[in-house]
């Protein structure tokens, strides 16, 4: 009988691995500098006119 | 249902409400959403009336969706109806044939509804100063960057909805969102914009 084994080495396989490792994190420094930010970024938000969601809200109860 | 009921209701159950026939659920979804998607819209297209437009398209869509049975329950609401705003967009630039261009047309700003009363003239013309500049970098950012930076922030999407959305591997919209951070600091840092007075 043939004996057959993966090697660790595989890069196939040390791919995928790599690939579904990422942390949904950002660097230390990049972290730190978005969250000096995101204040602002919440001070630059706009709102839609109370026009379009009355015609949504029509529209929605047309259906 | 008192509006503090729904106020306390989670995106599911209102949607369920709404599915049911309560009409004042879709009210307190755009209520609390409104800002978030229309934000991301707006800065991505950078005009407030086609931005309204496409808020308006994609709730159509969202209803749609919604009266079809259609809706993927074991999806978060938010991301869901950003990535229809995303779409719209994406399909409104295909039409055109365009890329983005900044206009003149100012929208509902809900920073100059919220009235600063203790503040002096000098001071508001900073921050005004300000939320311009910080706008006016945002647009600045290559596209595909910014469009990370919006479904990031305010669309409070993972980089794993986002590398979904925007056909594009984790890693990518990961790298994408750095490049914006870093850009951002750069050209704060050139053009000496100073967050702390805003």
């Amino acid at each position: 009988m043939i004996e057959t084994s993966t090697p660790t080495t595989n890069s196939l396989q040390n791919d995928m691995v790599q690939n579904t490792a990422i942390p949904e994190e950002l660097g230390e420094g990049e972290q730190s500098f978005y969250n000096s930010i995101k204040k602002n970024l919440n001070t630059i938000v706009r709102t839609p006119g109370k026009d379009v969601i009355a015609r949504i809200l029509k529209y929605s109860k047309s259906v | 249902m008192s509006t503090i009921k729904l106020q306390s209701k989670s995106d599911q159950d209102l949607v369920h409400q709404y599915l049911q026939g309560h009409e004042a659920s879709l009210e307190e979804l755009i209520r609390r959403h409104k800002t978030k998607i229309y934000t991301s819209i707006y800065l991505l297209v950078k005009d407030s009336y086609l931005a309204e437009d496409i808020f308006q398209d994609t709730f159509i869509k969202v209803i749609n969706t919604l009266k079809a049975g259609k809706y993927n329950e074991e999806g978060k609401f938010l991301p869901w109806v950003i990535r229809i705003a995303h779409n719209l967009v994406i399909d409104h630039f295909r039409k055109e044939k365009r890329t983005p261009v900044v206009t003149t047309v100012e929208g509902f700003d809900i920073f100059e509804v919220l009235k600063f009363y203790d503040e002096s003239t000098e001071d508001k013309m900073i921050r005004e100063q300000t939320h311009r500049d910080l706008r006016e970098l945002i647009h600045l950012l290559p596209p595909e960057q910014k469009e990370v930076l919006i479904m990031r922030h305010y669309g409070e999407l993972s980089f794993k909805e986002i590398s979904e959305i925007t056909d594009v591997s984790i890693n990518t919209a990961l790298g994408r969102m750095r490049y914006a951070l870093n850009n951002l600091r750069k050209m704060m840092l050139s053009k000496e914009v100073s967050l702390k007075n805003s």
